[in-house]
């Protein structure tokens, strides 16, 4: 066989005709020189050459392969047959591109999220080792660290690893020939790059001699991609020196392109050693102190050592450290509790092949919601084509009996179908592909956020992509070939005589009905979804911040990393808050050292003097330092006693140790939660939760109760202290309240900074109603995903109604059209119709009820002040799709009442 | 007929120059003592796939009675076709009637 005869195959038969022509020219003139009759010869000549098509057939085949031939065939049918029921191939096509496109764009975010591996040698080895239980000291995470000298103690005191090391995530102020920004670093052991298997694109990366003393190791490895964006891939930068939080470091290597650090999602720009904290963060002891939590540890276990054989061999180890811990003088003031229940404290080996992530964290219910809601459209999806194919199927029967008594071949007849089918679901799967990667994208702007770099691409993996693909043809196959297998086994003569006009039942009319219940079933979870999540963020967008969001303008500045004294840092304080006041536009302004709805906060245990001592009671707080000035810009109200002013400001000498503060302001929770809405001003209070603390600190104000750490936290106990009294200024938040739109107050604001340092970054400027809006991301993008989607399930279970009502009613066309001629009234039969396809819909509803009672659990931890199992909710939602469903039902019903008997009895 | 036949019939028929389809059909007929007494058509297949095989081939020209026509002739592959299946026809029919001659005798 060539393909080059394949092509000439048309070419070929012209020729062969003109052969057979001319062989018939030939003989004719044959016959008649033999004396046959010149009107016979070319009967009697056309007798002798015998049946050409046959000839002709033979050839053409020769030339052609005969399986491309009929499926080009096939295609071609099939493409006619579609022009004509535009209808049938739209809603088929639409149903698998949505069901795809919701699907694989939902898939793609968590497949990168959650399900890929941090790009270094054998991610299933690395592991994450963690501290469980009470914990004691200061910690700066999410209190499952590990501090320095204990990472040190393990690393050097275990049998079950290959290789250990630590990391700790912190803003720094990276500046190089006079401009300056603010970077994601990680500090990082010496042992990282090892162990992770990382190697350099350039230069060289960190190994344990960058971790030899504090302060001794001013290096700097950059990532591939910080290095192409800001130093546009210059291979000079090798031996550069660069100011980090205005130390000068060297760059010594760019590490190996397509590593972004082990914080999936939030992108590494720079990587320093971990030696360098105490110049570059605020953890002057964080490399000495053995209770400052701060690092995350991760090891890489030896081959053939599982997670839990690491744990038990690490255990005995940290045990004995625990113990000789609690002896040092660091827990001189620990209560007997204390020291009990600290060293019952264990380690945790987990497994970490995907980093740590804080991202992954936050996005994983979420996600697992969104792709269960993308599963339950696909779902919805294939039934609906399945039920449309069965539908036509049932359909052609006539026609493609005809077919079979034609002659074709039952093998032709089912591959006909089947290539309908699978062109169907090659079509919607295309059209779903177009639609994910549009998708994807807008599920990603939804997590975008200025000031972290994401590593998340909106591509569908390819993989992805032919899980959707090969689920949509299977569906196609699957449904398309259980009416063509049957309608090719039915006896061709009953078929041909009565098919049309029967009423029968047909062995796929109760899966047809099931899938309309299971599909009912299905939009009503998805409904009742929506309706919850929709709940659940308008509750969330109600919630009172206890402060004004409106014309509140925020941004972060922090002059000690650049060189600022504490008395320095100070002075620039006030001088940037009095400026921040002149400056036309600003009706107030405050700032604080922690800033707001950030999730973190300064929080301590403290003791009420008057109060007796209960451990199981400890008065904790969370705790901030503001300005004066700060609650009126806010809108906190002062309800008793005072704000701080000028009056509390404390010059403290140099090198002296900064007392604790000598005044608080507490707010209302505070007062109601551990005073019993007893007067709070003039009582005293201290740090600190064990017998015999000293309380040095006056209450003098109290204010009312505003969020602190995020949107969705419960009113907390706070409390305030002077800003200027302290020794010095550490971090600090402007809060601006301004006169016009926030935003255009922006670069005033930047302007303001920069004339008082120029040196010095101006960071997380934004207005405080963006950084609410941002703080719902997650469940402004669910709440409008599960409505978008639920309410697209619903059309698509609709057309599903719709679809198999309309095939009822016409295949009873011909029941109806007799039982009028006998005299029934149509509103009735049609009304027994009506009430059979309502009884399916309720049935479906029916079935939805207990598994929503059992899904409720799932869901149950991402909803706010709306409980799972809402009767409104879920009546509203039943009666959404009930109204759809009557109308899904109601217009092809008028058909079944049109129905003129003579005219439907005559058609037959 | 056998299978095979044909060919050499058609192979041996151009032994002794070009001829188109209907001098072909006729002299096979013919000298065949009427092997090919059915419909003529069925030769053309046949002739097709020898030019396939590369063992005659083809080009249009004129007949002897003014006629266009597509002519056949034989290609060095099938003079040599023709030979050998002709060596092992004959070793054939030898093998067959060493069977068969005993028998007779």
């Amino acid at each position: 066989m060539k393909w080059s005869r394949f092509w000439q195959r048309q070419q070929r038969d012209a020729d062969l005709v003109d052969e057979l022509d001319a062989y018939i020219e030939h003989e004719i003139d044959a016959q008649i020189a033999a004396g046959t009759d010149p009107d016979a010869a070319r009967t009697a000549a056309l007798r002798k050459l015998g049946n050409v098509t046959r000839v002709r057939e033979q050839v053409y085949e020769r030339n052609t392969l005969v399986v491309l031939e009929t499926l080009w065939k096939d295609v071609r049918f099939a493409l006619r047959l579609f022009r004509r029921s535009p209808g049938f191939a739209a809603i088929a096509i639409t149903s698998i591109a949505v069901g795809i496109g919701a699907n694989a764009s939902v898939f793609t975010l968590l497949d990168q999220v959650m399900l890929r591996s941090l790009p270094i040698e054998r991610p299933s080895e690395l592991v994450l080792v963690t501290a469980e239980g009470f914990q004691y000291g200061n910690g700066w995470g999410e209190g499952d660290e590990l501090s320095y000298p204990r990472y040190v103690d393990l690393r050097d005191n275990n049998q079950v690893f290959a290789g250990m090391f630590c990391r700790f995530s912190f803003p720094l102020d990276v500046s190089s020939e006079g401009s300056g920004e603010r970077v994601a670093g990680e500090l990082v052991s010496g042992t990282y790059f090892p162990v992770l298997g990382v190697t350099p694109a350039l230069g060289r990366v960190f190994d344990p001699r960058d971790e030899q003393a504090p302060g001794a190791n001013p290096v700097v490895v950059l990532s591939d991609r910080f290095w192409r964006e800001r130093f546009r891939s210059d291979p000079g930068v090798i031996g550069r020196s660069v100011r980090v939080n205005s130390h000068a470091m060297t760059i010594v290597g760019v590490a190996r392109e397509g590593f972004d650090g082990t914080n999936l999602g939030a992108a590494t720009d720079v990587f320093v050693p971990i030696t360098m904290s105490q110049q570059l963060t605020p953890m002057e002891t964080g490399l000495t102190d053995r209770q400052m939590r701060w690092l995350n540890v991760f090891g890489r276990l030896k081959p053939g050592i599982s997670e839990r054989q690491a744990q038990a061999g690490l255990q005995p180890f940290y045990s004995s450290r625990l113990q000789f811990e609690v002896q040092q003088k660091g827990f001189a003031n620990a209560s007997a509790n204390d020291r009990e229940q600290f060293l019952k404290g264990t380690v945790a080996v987990t497994p970490a092949a995907y980093g740590k992530s804080n991202l992954r964290a936050r996005l994983t219910s979420p996600l697992w919601t969104l792709t269960a809601i993308g599963a339950g459209v696909l779902i919805i999806a294939c039934a609906n084509v399945a039920n449309l194919l069965l539908a036509r199927g049932s359909v052609r029967r006539r026609e493609i009996a005809v077919r079979l008594a034609l002659g074709a071949t039952r093998r032709r007849v089912v591959r006909q179908l089947l290539v309908e089918s699978v062109l169907l679901a090659l079509a919607g799967g295309a059209a779903g592909v177009l639609i994910a990667t549009w998708g994807a994208r807008g599920l990603l702007a939804f997590f975008t956020q200025p000031d972290v770099t994401l590593t998340v691409t909106p591509w569908p993996d390819g993989r992805i992509l032919a899980f959707n693909v090969i689920i949509s043809i299977t569906t196609g196959v699957l449904f398309g070939l259980a009416p063509a297998w049957q309608t090719t086994h039915t006896d061709v003569t009953p078929a041909l005589k009565t098919e049309s006009g029967a009423v029968l039942g047909g062995g796929y009319a109760r899966l047809r009905k099931g899938l309309v219940v299971a599909q009912v079933m299905l939009s009503l979870l998805l409904l009742v979804g929506a309706g919850l999540f929709l709940r659940s963020l308008h509750n969330l967008l109600a919630i009172d911040t206890g402060f004004d969001t409106n014309r509140l303008l925020s941004f972060s500045v922090d002059p000690v990393p650049h060189g600022y004294g504490p008395a320095e840092s100070k002075m620039f304080a006030k001088m940037l808050l009095e400026r921040v006041r002149a400056t036309p536009g600003v009706a107030g302004a405050g700032f604080v050292s922690h800033a707001l709805l950030e999730g973190g906060s300064w929080n301590s245990a403290i003791t009420i003097a008057g109060r007796s001592y209960d451990p199981n009671h400890l008065a904790l707080t969370h705790n901030n330092l503001i300005s004066p000035g700060y609650f009126d810009a806010m809108g906190i109200r002062v309800l008793a006693g005072r704000d701080f002013d000028a009056r509390d400001e404390r010059t403290i000498a140099p090198g002296a140790e900064a007392p604790q503060p000598s005044i608080a302001i507490v707010n209302e929770q505070f007062v109601k939660q551990y005073l019993q809405d007893q007067p709070a001003l003039g009582l005293h209070i201290g740090f600190g939760a064990n017998p015999g603390t000293e309380t040095p600190i006056e209450i003098v104000g109290v204010v009312t109760t505003a969020k602190y750490t995020d949107m969705r936290s419960k009113p907390a106990p706070q409390l305030y202290f002077p800003y200027l009294e302290g020794a010095s200024v550490v971090g600090m938040t402007m809060y601006v309240r301004t006169l016009q739109t926030p935003a255009t107050l922006a670069p005033s604001m930047r302007q303001v900074v920069q004339q008082l340092d120029p040196t010095l970054p101006i960071y997380s400027v934004r207005t405080v109603e963006e950084q609410v809006n941002r703080s719902l991301v997650t469940e402004r993008l669910i709440a409008s995903l599960s409505s978008v989607l639920g309410t697209l399930a619903t059309l698509l279970a609709m057309v599903g109604v719709y679809g198999v009502m309309s095939y009822t009613v016409a295949r009873r066309t011909r029941e109806i059209a007799i039982r009028m001629a006998f005299g029934a009234r149509a509103p009735r039969i049609a009304s027994a119709i009506v009430a059979e396809m309502l009884a399916l819909i309720a049935l479906g509803v029916l079935t939805a009820l207990p598994a929503l009672w059992w899904l409720n659990r799932y869901v149950a931890s991402q909803l706010y002040g709306v409980n799972p199992t809402d009767g409104a909710t879920i009546v509203s939602a039943i009666a959404i799709l009930m109204c759809a469903a009557g109308l899904a039902v109601w217009v092809p019903s008028r058909r079944a009442l049109r129905v003129s008997p003579m005219v439907a009895l005559r058609e037959e | 007929m056998l299978l095979g036949t044909l060919d050499m019939l058609v192979l041996r028929t151009l032994l002794f120059g070009p001829a188109h389809g209907h001098t072909i059909a006729h002299a096979i007929e013919s000298s065949s003592e009427d092997v090919l007494q059915v419909e003529h058509g069925s030769l053309y297949p046949a002739l097709h796939r020898l030019e396939d095989q590369g063992l005659i081939a083809s080009f249009w020209g004129t007949s002897e009675r003014n006629r266009k026509a597509k002519y056949y002739r034989l290609a060095p592959a099938g003079r040599k076709h023709l030979i050998h299946e002709r060596t092992r026809w004959e070793a054939l029919v030898r093998a067959v009637g060493r069977v068969l001659g005993p028998a007779t005798e």
